[in-house]
């Protein structure tokens, strides 16, 4: 039941991330379907820091450079969805696709590269962290406790100020439901949602590197992140585009992910004999029918994946 | 709006459709170029002997163990190196582990392993003949644990770490990349937007799309790995968004060059009746 708290909390921590990531890019006005990719980069880079950083480094310097590096490489990978978007008025789901593919390959090109560097018969497209891992976790009694949960409180906290209590999330939000409105009391559309996705672009990444450290100690990044950062839209929506509502979808859907994991220690469960595939399907399965009830209802920013074009009116 | 996702939706499912029957035959050969490099590296030694084991299927099955037969015929003939094939007795792990005791007995160092029936035989030899180098086809973690821990096992090789249950110092085991299918779905999203949202259209960009993918099984995978084809053609792709910006630059372009022409005539117009209008106010 412990594991079940524990394995649920983790991939909360991830869908709540991601989601709010999701949910400051479409505030702002730009559709980010590019979470996935966003999620493999951020991970990579993260994964890159920890297989370089000493074993021997302090916990504490441990957690800030890989968090740190899986965010700036969120956030650079995001610049490529806001230059497309934003700037060239691309289509923003063709962009998010491209990216989605984009992520996987580029990070299991870069990382088979730099396995084969180092040694020539190595070509698996894996990175390994079992040692750096341990600077994450804090044991309490039989609770492995991760840091990434007290992050993703504090970025939810900090999500839900910064968009409804200052004046820069109310800015960012009136740009993704009327940005002419907006342009024309002074606010700039543009920087707004190079804001909004540059966020999005953090929250993805670091939401990424808490991904691949959930559960295992070693990533394959052929498998790319798995359809968690479609979930994390679906999440996303399921919230209505609220930081709130969005902590509690992730715990909803955190659970049946946790439950794919750790089935097998609950005697119920495995009397039903069910295969391990049906557990790993159920978090997909609920999204489809929690949305198809809930979809109809939702209210998404007015504006977004509408480029801005200061002359429309 | 709906018609459109519907129209996508149903361009998407063709698409893939087609992109998946299309890559079956590229994963087969590129199966019986992984077998024949996997082989490749044991030969560098001119004292290897090769020697396979079928399944329960014989070397002319037109199947894994046809295509492994000849692909370490043609290596082993073309580098010299000397090669024979066995089959075992029956269709059991004991049978099998006998026959690579036999190869073995008979001198072969290298034993090549065709089809997830020899995980068992991987288990229990593989420990035993420590010199000898195994290569495994179509063996993947999940199939080493069940063997090993039999009933214990929940098929989930997460939850077990697979080199604690065999020899994997002289073990190399290759899975057929069956998840290359696996982003067609989005390829299929791509080239429904890189054919202009029309049927036709559709068709063209899906072969380009999968042209790309496709080649992707032949490139040399000894420098690269056949993930450069998924990074090209979404590179591709996310061109093809300024493929719009620019579409919409020169709509808008056009759009105001006709205006302006027009305002011009316009203006003209208004000129000459101004003009008549002072001429009729001269009167």
């Amino acid at each position: 039941m412990l594991l079940l708290i524990q394995y649920t909390l983790i991939f909360a921590s991830v869908l709540i991330l991601v989601a709010l990531g999701g949910c400051f890019s479409e505030h702002s006005g730009v559709i980010n379907l590019g979470l996935e990719g966003i999620m493999v980069m951020g991970s990579m880079g993260g994964a890159l820091a920890m297989k370089y950083l000493p074993a021997g480094a302090p916990a504490l310097e441990m957690i800030l450079v890989v968090v740190l590096c899986a965010i700036l490489v969120g956030m650079l990978y995001s610049l490529l969805l806001a230059v497309a978007c934003i700037n060239f008025k691309a289509d923003q789901t063709l962009v998010g696709t491209a990216m989605n593919l984009l992520g996987t390959a580029a990070a299991t090109v870069i990382v088979k590269a730099i396995n084969t560097a180092e040694s020539p018969d190595n070509v698996s497209s894996t990175i390994q962290y079992v040692a750096a891992k341990k600077a994450f976790i804090v044991r309490i009694g039989s609770f492995e406790f991760n840091w990434f949960m007290l992050m993703a409180v504090i970025m939810l906290v900090l999500a839900y100020v910064v968009l409804y209590k200052t004046r820069f999330g109310l800015r960012l939000m009136a740009c993704g439901e009327h940005p002419q409105a907006a342009d024309s009391v002074g606010i700039n559309v543009y920087k707004m949602r190079y804001a909004g996705v540059l966020i999005s672009g953090m929250l993805g990444g670091l939401g990424g590197i808490v991904y691949i450290t959930a559960g295992v100690s070693e990533w394959k990044f052929e498998t790319g992140a798995a359809g968690f950062g479609f979930l994390a839209l679906a999440v996303m929506i399921f919230g209505q585009w609220r930081p709130t509502r969005i902590a509690l979808a992730a715990l909803l859907f955190g659970l049946f992910r946790a439950l794919s994991n750790v089935y097998t220690g609950f005697d119920f469960l495995v009397a039903l004999n069910l295969p391990s595939g049906v557990y790993n399907m159920l978090p997909y399965i609920i999204s489809l029918v929690v949305l198809a009830f809930t979809s109809s209802k939702s209210r998404a920013p007015k504006a977004e994946g509408i480029p801005y074009d200061k002359g429309q009116r | 709006m709906k018609k459109f996702l519907a129209l996508a939706l149903a361009l998407v499912m063709t698409a893939s459709l087609a992109a998946c029957g299309g890559s079956g035959s590229s994963s087969a050969a590129a199966s019986g170029s992984s077998s024949a490099s996997a082989s490749g590296s044991a030969a560098a030694a001119s004292d290897y002997r090769v020697a396979m084991i079928t399944d329960y299927g014989d070397i002319t099955d037109q199947s894994f163990n046809q295509t492994t037969y000849e692909a370490c015929k043609q290596f082993c003939e073309s580098n010299t190196v000397n090669f024979t094939y066995y089959k075992p007795a029956g269709d059991s792990t004991a049978d099998r582990v006998a026959m690579v005791d036999k190869a073995v007995a008979d001198g072969y160092n290298v034993i090549v392993m065709p089809g997830y029936a020899f995980a068992g035989t991987i288990v229990e030899s593989a420990a035993t003949y420590p010199e000898v180098k195994f290569v495994a086809l179509d063996v993947a973690a999940g199939d080493i644990l069940g063997a090993a821990l039999g009933d214990k096992y929940d098929y989930n090789p997460a939850n077990w770490k697979v080199t604690d249950y065999y020899n994997s110092d002289n073990v190399y085991c290759a899975v057929y990349q069956e998840e290359l299918c696996g982003y067609m779905g989005f390829n299929g999203i791509a080239a429904t937007f890189l054919g202009g949202l029309n049927p036709i259209g559709t068709v063209f960009a899906s072969y380009f799309i999968q042209h790309i993918t496709s080649g992707g099984a032949y490139v040399d995978k000894t420098l690269y790995c056949s993930q450069i084809s998924d990074l090209i053609s979404s590179l591709i792709i996310y061109l093809c968004g300024f493929v719009l910006f620019f579409k919409y630059f020169m709509n808008s372009r056009i759009a105001r060059r006709e205006e302006r022409e027009s305002l011009k005539e316009k203006e003209k117009l208004a000129a000459d009746s101004a003009a008549k209008t002072e001429e009729g106010g001269r009167k």
